[in-house]
């Protein structure tokens, strides 16, 4: 029976996996074997930890772990396309456009996928005589491939479990008290030699509490309300573009139906602001409370049941990347909306 | 009062509505997809919208709870 050896096959492999597991934890850890069973995950806190410290001078610049990986996230993304783009490149025209294969195939599923998600998003509308799809699709396309690829980047072990001791602030070294005290004195100075000598602070003194040295990036309020403050800016900035600065003004005074219009402009105003808000906090919610919820899962349960969390975390992620960038179009769809009366006096001409 | 017990009021009781409204859209396109089996793949893609919209109510109540348990 087919189905019989396979289902002895996945159970072989479970048994030696599990061996194997208990192997290393009995090399590592002689007295207690059966730590690798379990993962002491760090529950992560909503304000992420600084993990390099730059001192210019006077001037620190601290770089927090989520800054780092969405360093390293975009990093990645740079190679991957660079080599992407070269081995398109080795092909002929002919080639390229008769016969795609590979790579080229993959990457124009991918970039297709994302156009006809912005063009039906974005509907008919026109803006500068082009469509909208096309005229956004730069920026919302690379909303989308970053958001999904950081957040699936997440899921890589490695991510928050790979900690550092994170360096000091430079206020520890200040806050030491300017007394009269000869070892103190010493002590100041010793600590201020510390701070004007080294440019670069990564892994310090670890008198604070070890950090990750990776965490998905949009788990940091701050980076995703940079994307959500970029998205709503363009949306302002299209509005105009198409109705001009007065005109833009009018359509979210009087763009509602029938006898709402005039009271309008302020309710639209908020509503532009809670734009920003609900962009960030929703992906800022999911990703942060993805991140405690496998840490408390990988923390509970068996080393294997926590991969099924894995997968729903990756479908979730998928669905937040798709959200943030067809609401971002369809904003954008609706402060450009509504000249109709133009096409209706181009057409009548 | 301790406020850890605001944060679990607030997650708690700010997840019914949002609960409620994903029901509502998934059952309301199972019945649109029941009656117009061919447009199950917009019908579907026009969900996955909607439920995102509804739970991030519930994650305003979740960065709510955080709010209060962390500042």
């Amino acid at each position: 029976m087919k189905k019989r050896r396979t289902l002895l096959i996945i159970l072989g492999v479970l048994v030696v996996a599990a061996a194997a597991m208990y192997g290393i934890g009995w090399l590592l850890f002689p007295d207690s074997p059966t730590t690798v069973f379990t993962a002491q995950m760090h529950i992560p806190r909503p304000k992420p930890e600084v993990i390099i410290r730059i001192h210019l001078g006077s001037l620190e610049i601290p770089i927090t772990n989520t800054a780092f990986s969405s360093f390293f996230a975009m990093l990645v993304l740079v190679i991957i396309v660079l080599l992407v783009r070269r081995s398109i490149n080795r092909r002929s025209e002919e080639e390229r456009i008769r016969n795609p294969h590979g790579v080229q195939n993959v990457a124009e599923w991918a970039m297709e996928y994302l156009i006809n998600l912005l063009e039906g998003a974005a509907g008919t509308e026109r803006i500068k005589k082009r469509p909208l799809g096309r005229m956004i699709f730069p920026l919302v396309a690379t909303l989308f491939i970053f958001i999904i690829f950081a957040n699936w980047f997440s899921l890589v072990p490695g991510f928050s479990t790979i900690v550092v001791a994170p360096p000091e602030a430079a206020e520890h070294h200040e806050a030491v008290p300017v007394e009269g005290h000869g070892d103190t004195a010493a002590q100041e100075h010793e600590t201020e030699g510390h701070g004007t000598e080294r440019v670069l602070w990564f892994f310090g003194h670890g008198s604070e509490e070890p950090a990750p040295l990776l965490r998905a990036p949009n788990s940091h309020l701050a980076i995703t309300a940079g994307m959500a403050v970029i998205a709503v800016v363009v949306v302002q900035v299209l509005g105009t573009m198409k109705h001009g600065a007065v005109g833009y003004l009018k359509h979210l005074a009087t763009d509602a139906p029938g006898a709402m219009k005039g009271i309008m402009f302020p309710i639209h105003i908020i509503s532009e602001l809670s734009h920003v808000i609900s962009l960030s906090a929703r992906l800022f919610g999911n990703l942060y409370g993805g991140d405690v919820l496998l840490a408390v899962i990988f923390n509970l349960l068996a080393p294997l049941i926590p991969a099924l969390f894995l997968g729903i975390e990756a479908f979730f992620y998928y669905i937040q990347a798709l959200l943030f960038s067809v609401l971002t179009t369809v904003y954008i769809a609706m402060a450009v909306g509504g000249g109709h009366h133009e096409e209706e006096a181009h057409a009548a001409q | 009062m301790d406020p850890k017990f605001a944060a679990a009021l607030a997650m708690g009781i700010g997840s019914i509505g949002p609960a409620l409204g994903i029901g509502m859209a998934v059952a309301k396109a199972m019945e649109a997809i029941g009656r117009n089996p061919e447009a199950a793949g917009p019908i579907q893609g026009v969900m996955i919208l909607g439920i995102g919209l509804a739970e991030a109510v519930a994650i305003y109540a979740f960065v709510t709870a955080l709010a209060i348990l962390f500042t």
